[in-house]
């Protein structure tokens, strides 16, 4: 059996693919962009296999940040401008109690979504950021502070949370 | 949320500000990420499918590739992680088992579920717990296909009773009696009555992981103490009532009538209060002639009659639940009494704090029906939800591991914070002094009591029938419906 607990390719991706898809939402912030990206990086497991199968969640994760900041430089060169990231396919836009800090999430670079989103939630250092996007440690680091100030501004007041659920 | 295999450190905390901004950026990215429907059943064949496309494609160059990699196999691990990724070594700890949890969203970020799996994630437990979480109605849905399929968790929830029956008799379930019965602290902690609805044939297959939440006769004590009233023990009291009320200008009995599972609240307490519980289990077992049974029909007119002798005043039919109406008018003292489940309770508290502090709400359980089968003490409502273990789990021992914990102190400490009552026999000392244990108390008194405690219909049946049901109650209510017509529309669905 593989190191990463799957014993191949196709139980991870049937064990894995919806986490995958909402990791890959947070980066790219468009649901559509998240069940292109996370199919991209199933079949790249899939593809390769052997290589992937010793950690085949991180490997599917880099390829989903590789893909993702990609096609915004892509964009980027094309469209000089943020306009295109604000699709209507964003499920999270009217379910998260701060609707403010997501949107400024949104708002922020790519890049510096990433960042946020590796470090805050899936708790990578910066030098393992760095590896996965291919950058050196100080442009993460440098990119991480820069995504604090802009955000910082829209820090919600305390939550309150009613319970009206029906159990 | 699970971190991946890596190094985990927290995010870096500096000062006050920093921290809260870190931990509502958490917080929100958990948020949008569960905002994310759900793959398909179907979305890995088709991603195989484009797969394969891309692979007739690339023939040549997958051959390529597949030399390739033969060649650094042979070559051994170093040259394949020399070529390899260059980056995200894995990480110790790789081995770890990995749990997937599948669960109903709890209210809150900081629930109890969620500090549970996160005590599971802090290292120490010998395997990880990936935490799902899914609205309530998707959620149904998605139960029935657990242990079936690709896409199945190691543990999930459920309501327990017939749609965990159907799922234990399909052998999609670990049996738990034998591996509880090595820890029996843990299975005699919970209410009996609770506890059977996680049991089938007689074997345990779901752990209590939530309160317990009855559906209660809610009352507004200003109101009835003002107009020299009792609330009701009996159905003829409430009979009374409804007309003393009425011809005080008050309405009798609030009703968020734009919602059809308000009502039905009033057609299963009366079905069971007339023909005993089994007319429950009947009908969530979808046994050929549950819904002729004459208790449902006796119920149903009983419910219109209510309707019609103005027990919900004129425009109930136009009162939501969800926005607040029903409640407002209750503790408002434009209606007198309120059939709602015990989470009312820290609903009415956050909206009308004077009015539940000062004591002014009062609640006692649904009237007795005279002459009828059922025990007046049986209840109705969400016993609570259960932990089960799937067969297909390839880690069951660490599965029980986890739902075990349900039983343990912390969680159950977590769950009073949350609110919550737990159903377990020790609840009075659990729920002393909390701040509003005299309610939480008086509910789990209740449930101790209760010989029969049933899931409500429309939670326990298939989504399709819970929906036409519940379209057909209001149809009833508003009298454009007979309870003859009501019977044969839902029997005609079996």
């Amino acid at each position: 059996m593989a190191h990463g607990g799957f014993s191949d390719a196709e139980d991870f991706v049937r064990a894995r693919l919806d986490a995958l898809r909402r990791f890959a939402y947070l980066i790219s912030g468009s649901a559509a962009e998240a069940d292109d990206l996370a199919q991209i990086a199933v079949v790249e497991v899939w593809q390769r296999w052997r290589r992937a199968r010793e950690n085949p969640e991180a490997y599917a994760r880099q390829v989903i940040v590789t893909r993702n900041v990609s096609r915004w430089r892509r964009w980027r060169r094309e469209v000089p401008s943020e306009e295109l990231e604000h699709r209507p396919d964003d499920p999270a836009g009217t379910a998260v109690s701060n609707g403010a800090l997501w949107q400024a999430l949104r708002t922020l670079g790519k890049a510096e979504r990433t960042v946020v989103v590796l470090h805050v939630l899936y708790r990578y250092t910066f030098s393992e950021i760095a590896g996965i996007c291919g950058e050196p440690p100080g442009t993460v680091s440098s990119r991480y502070a820069r995504a604090k100030r802009a955000l910082q501004a829209h820090l919600g007041t305390a939550r309150q949370t009613i319970r009206s659920a029906r159990g | 949320m699970v971190g991946p295999e890596g190094e985990r450190r927290p995010a870096d905390v500096g000062s006050d500000d920093e921290r809260r901004l870190v931990e509502e950026l958490a917080a929100t990215l958990v948020e949008a990420q569960a905002a994310l429907p759900a793959v398909g059943p179907d979305a890995v064949a088709e991603i195989r499918r484009r797969y394969r496309r891309r692979r007739r494609r690339g023939r040549l160059a997958g051959l390529t590739a597949a030399v390739l990699v033969l060649v650094m196999t042979l070559a051994g691990v170093e040259l394949v992680r020399g070529v390899g990724l260059p980056t995200t070594r894995p990480p110790a700890g790789d081995a770890t088992p990995l749990l997937r949890v599948w669960a109903v969203t709890p209210p809150g970020q900081d629930s109890a579920l969620r500090k549970l799996v996160a005590r599971h994630n802090d290292g120490t437990a010998g395997f990880r717990v990936d935490l799902t979480t899914f609205g309530n109605e998707e959620y149904k849905e998605r139960l029935r296909s657990v242990g079936d399929g690709p896409d199945t968790p190691d543990v999930f929830v459920s309501w327990g009773g017939a749609s965990l029956a159907q799922l234990a008799r399909a052998g999609r379930l670990v049996d738990l009696t034998e591996s509880l019965r090595r820890s029996p602290g843990v299975t005699a902690r919970f209410l009996p009555n609770v506890l059977a609805g996680g049991a089938v044939d007689g074997r345990l297959y779901g752990l209590p992981m939530r309160g317990t939440h009855p559906v209660v006769l809610f009352y507004n004590r200003d109101v009835f103490d003002r107009t020299g009233l009792r609330p009701p023990r009996s159905y003829t009291d409430l009979l009374t009532l409804v007309d003393r009320f009425t011809a005080a200008g008050i309405v009798p009995i609030a009703l968020g009538g734009a919602q059809g599972w308000t009502e039905l609240m009033y057609v299963m307490y009366l079905a069971e209060r007339i023909g005993g519980p089994g007319v429950t289990t009947d009908l969530v077992s979808g046994r050929p002639g549950a819904w002729t049974n004459p208790a449902v029909l006796e119920a149903l007119r009983r419910a219109r009659h209510l309707a019609e002798r103005g027990a919900f005043g004129d425009d109930f039919a136009s009162v939501g639940y969800d926005d607040g109406g029903a409640g407002r008018l209750l503790a408002t003292g434009r209606a007198a009494m309120h059939l709602m489940g015990a989470w009312e309770y820290p609903t009415l508290l956050a909206r009308y704090p004077d009015f539940v502090r000062d004591g002014g709400l009062g609640w006692v359980p649904f009237p007795a029906v005279e002459g009828g089968a059922g025990d007046p003490a049986d209840l109705l409502g969400v016993p609570t939800q259960y932990f089960s273990v799937s067969a297909t789990s390839r880690h069951p021992e660490a599965a029980i591991e986890f739902v075990r914990a349900v039983a343990g102190d912390e969680f159950l400490d977590d769950l009073v914070a949350d609110g919550e009552v737990p159903p377990v026999t020790d609840a009075a000392r659990l729920l002393r002094d909390t701040e509003h244990a005299a309610f939480a108390t008086s509910i789990s008194e209740l449930v101790a009591r209760a010989p029969s405690y049933h899931l409500a219909w429309d939670q326990a049946l298939d989504p399709q029938t819970a929906t036409v049901l519940n379209a057909n109650l209001q149809r009833l209510f508003q009298s454009k419906l007979t309870p003859e017509q009501f019977v044969a529309a839902m029997a005609d669905l079996d």
